[in-house]
């Protein structure tokens, strides 16, 4: 997988890779372990994720339309490439020219990026600093739903740990 | 966290957990420590990770961080810990939702 080839430089210039599947979990995992993807691959078995960005069956072929997003630290797109085709997608360097210019990076100056920077699991870049917008995520909960920070902004204040089980 | 969250919630505020043990012994805690506040989990350590709070200190573990979010999503004040026990006083964390108002 290109990506996979790109993802020092990626990690390095801020940005995560989140790859989404709409295979099951079995293949989603052999993807991930056959090719060595060193980032998050997700399933969406049941295609309620392509479905609600209006991806899945657009071509009228039972499965998902390849895409490509790029999204801001802010949680806004800054490009999406929806192919009409499988091997209709952005090339490598052109996902890293983007994520540069996002990270106001020029990608000349960077060096040898071969160490493999770790970067973290998601999209967002950076750790969120006092007075800026914070990341949202969604996880499930013990009660078997799911929560966002998302679900507060405009309603609530939040303390936010993150917790350990003797606490 | 789990004594003051009467008085958190008595400011209209929320307590969210995150944590990244498995559910097993996540839920043991619930049972034990009787938590009554949302706990999500995030045992591929994604979220710890994001906020660069996850072994810092070689403990496999996100580290100890505590956060004062406001309504308009922005974060207003932190407390991070140098090890994953760190704990936050609760008329500290009282004090902070009271200053940016209930």
């Amino acid at each position: 997988m290109e990506l996979q080839g790109i993802y020092p430089e990626l990690t390095q210039l801020g940005g995560e890779v989140v790859v989404l599947s709409v295979d099951d979990a079995e293949n989603a995992v052999a993807m991930k372990v056959g090719l060595g993807l060193e980032f998050p691959v997700l399933y969406d078995t049941d295609t309620s994720v392509t479905s609600e960005w209006g991806l899945y069956d657009l071509l009228g072929d039972g499965v998902s339309a390849p895409a490509t997003f790029i999204i801001r630290t802010d949680g806004s797109i800054e490009s999406a490439l929806i192919g009409t085709s499988i091997d209709q997608r952005p090339t490598p360097d052109s996902i890293l020219d983007v994520l540069a210019a996002l990270a106001g990076m020029d990608r000349a100056t960077m060096g040898d990026t071969s160490d493999g920077a770790s970067g973290s699991d998601v999209v967002i870049a950076a750790a969120p600093a006092v007075g800026g917008p914070v990341p949202d995520f969604n996880l499930p909960t013990a009660g078997g739903e799911s929560i966002s920070l998302g679900d507060y902004v405009g309603k609530q204040n939040v303390v936010f740990v993150f917790f350990q089980a003797w606490w | 966290m789990q004594g003051s969250y009467e008085a958190i919630k008595a400011l209209d505020a929320e307590v969210i957990a995150v944590t990244t043990q498995d559910l097993s012994t996540a839920d043991g805690s619930i049972e034990s420590v009787g938590i009554t506040f949302p706990l999500a989990y995030d045992v591929t350590e994604a979220v710890p990770k994001q906020w660069e709070r996850f072994d810092n200190f070689d403990t496999e573990l996100a580290d100890a961080s505590l956060y004062v979010i406001d309504r308009d999503g922005h974060l207003v004040w932190q407390s991070l810990g140098d090890n994953y026990r760190h704990q936050v006083a609760a008329e500290t964390v009282l004090m902070r939702l009271d200053s940016i108002g209930g």
